[in-house]
């Protein structure tokens, strides 16, 4: 979407992060617009969950900027961050329920922390965002009750109870079986279409990107290598992003980088 | 739903929550530590104060000896290895989980939430183990100095009464109180700035608990100079 009229709900402007003093990413800059589906793909250590990280304020970038909603993200500045929070909902890969609270405490958690609301309304808002994911049944569970698409689906909902304009998901597909991540990621659509919600998705599973995502960004070696639409990612004739999104062994995507350290250690005994 | 500003304000269900938790997650072993203990005192003493005939002064060397140091001294190591190890456990795998970030990512400052609760009980409740501790030891060493020693239980508990001093009880209570506040800091604390995996929390709770045990015997040396 290139909208001249509406304002970007994420703004990234030139971000460098290092670690340990290897750069992670280099560069990045792009907009993301209201009702714009994100996938950020690449592979394994391309900068996808340090990216996300940066964007979420769990990580400082060396140099850059990102501003979610209009507002510049101030990851050391506790308040702005909190006021900022309320605003964007966090899907993590594992859940990251809280092992010590049934599944609808989870949810009704932040709704309890950041609103004056009755309780009697705070129980019908949480059987809302729960009937939303279908959890409706489990409310009562605790987390080890759940299986892996039923955790995903509940974390869906607790991202989703503060009704936030901007989502950030991590992995949804991540150890769930193929009919498990195609519920998981139709009802990421539902949740986008039904709120208006922007969705930024960190995946490497093309079949869930395509399925949910109106735009990829694929990160290699922390630079943007592409950007644009999944019908031109298709069309792409970078050999880096062909071999990437058809999940081809051979190619310029190397995964024995470490080889050459071993034979170094093989024939210089060091 | 627009959520409202909300400033914080403190949760009483999760200071009780944890009161509740870590009170009766030390009670029994700390009745039966402090029992035996008591115990080993009479054994050790009684046989050495009847050589010199003065027997039913054990009551008073196993009072004052357990109100004034072992017992805040035992009830924290108790404490430091059962509910201290629990707490770094509990919050190390929250963070492995990515459950402080999540909580963190919802606006809710993980401090307020998971750790002052934590702290506030371990503040409290440790004088409180540390007062059954008292009462256990003195218990057992009373039915032991009068079952394998002839004490009268009346002499016993009145030479106790004679030597324990009000000030023994209050400064254990202020030791234990300092005590609980050292091993929640400690223990909290690795386990937030713990990195890695499940195996970075095994490591983070054994160091927690052996910090805070070193902890409790340096801050012990302290009163014990403080309060000569």
């Amino acid at each position: 979407m290139t909208s001249s009229q509406t304002e970007p709900v994420i703004q990234v402007l030139s971000l460098v992060k290092e670690y340990n003093g290897k750069r992670v990413l280099s560069d990045i800059s792009f907009e993301l617009y209201p009702r714009e589906r994100v996938a950020i793909i690449g592979p394994s250590g391309g900068g996808k969950s340090t990216l996300l990280a940066c964007m979420i304020g769990a990580a400082i970038p060396e140099e850059g900027e990102i501003q979610l909603l209009g507002e510049t993200l101030r990851p050391r500045d506790r308040k702005a961050m909190d006021r900022l929070r309320l605003r964007f909902g966090v899907m993590f890969q594992g859940g990251a329920l809280f092992s010590s609270m049934s599944i609808q405490e989870n949810v009704a958690l932040p709704i309890r922390r950041h609103s004056d609301l009755a309780e009697e309304t705070i129980k019908i808002l949480v059987a809302m965002k729960l009937n939303q994911v279908g959890l409706f049944a489990a409310s009562d569970r605790s987390p080890e009750e759940l299986s892996g698409g039923m955790i995903k689906r509940a974390a869906l909902a607790r991202a989703m109870a503060l009704d936030p304009a901007l989502l950030f998901i991590d992995e949804p597909s991540a150890g769930l079986d193929p009919i498990a991540v195609a519920e998981i990621d139709d009802l990421l659509l539902k949740q986008a279409e039904t709120h208006d919600v922007a969705m930024v998705v960190v995946t490497h599973d093309m079949t869930s990107a395509y399925r949910i995502a109106n735009r990829m960004i694929m990160l290699y070696k922390g630079r943007i290598l592409f950007d644009g639409s999944p019908r031109e990612i298709q069309e792409c004739e970078d050999p880096v992003v062909q071999q990437f999104i058809h999940g081809r062994k051979d190619g310029p995507i190397s995964f024995q980088e470490s080889s050459l350290d071993f034979g170094k250690l093989l024939l210089e005994g060091e | 739903m627009v959520a409202s500003k909300k400033e914080w304000r403190f949760r009483y269900p999760l200071l009780v929550e944890q009161i509740l938790r870590t009170g009766m997650m030390s009670t029994p072993i700390v009745l039966l530590f402090a029992g035996l203990v008591g115990i080993i005192l009479v054994l050790q003493t009684a046989f050495q104060l009847a050589q010199f005939g003065r027997v039913e002064m054990v009551g008073a060397l196993v009072g004052v000896s357990v109100t004034r140091e072992m017992g805040p001294l035992m009830t924290a190591i108790i404490v430091s290895g059962r509910v201290g190890a629990a707490f770094t456990a509990e919050l190390g795998t929250m963070k492995v989980n990515d459950e402080i970030l999540a909580a963190e990512t919802m606006a809710i400052d993980p401090i307020q939430f998971l750790v002052v609760p934590r702290y506030l009980a371990l503040i409290l409740v440790l004088p409180c183990l540390t007062t059954l501790s008292d009462i256990s030891a003195l218990v057992f060493a009373l039915l032991t100095g009068s079952s394998l020693f002839d004490v009268p239980r009346l002499t016993f508990m009145g030479v106790a009464q004679d030597w324990i001093q009000t000030s023994d009880i209050l400064v254990g209570a202020l030791k234990s109180a300092v005590f609980g506040a050292l091993i929640a800091h400690i223990c909290c604390f690795e386990a937030f700035h713990l990195k890695g995996g499940a195996s970075s929390v095994g490591a983070a709770t054994m160091r927690a608990v052996v910090l805070s045990m070193v902890a409790v015997l340096a801050a012990d040396a302290v009163f014990a100079y403080f309060t000569l």
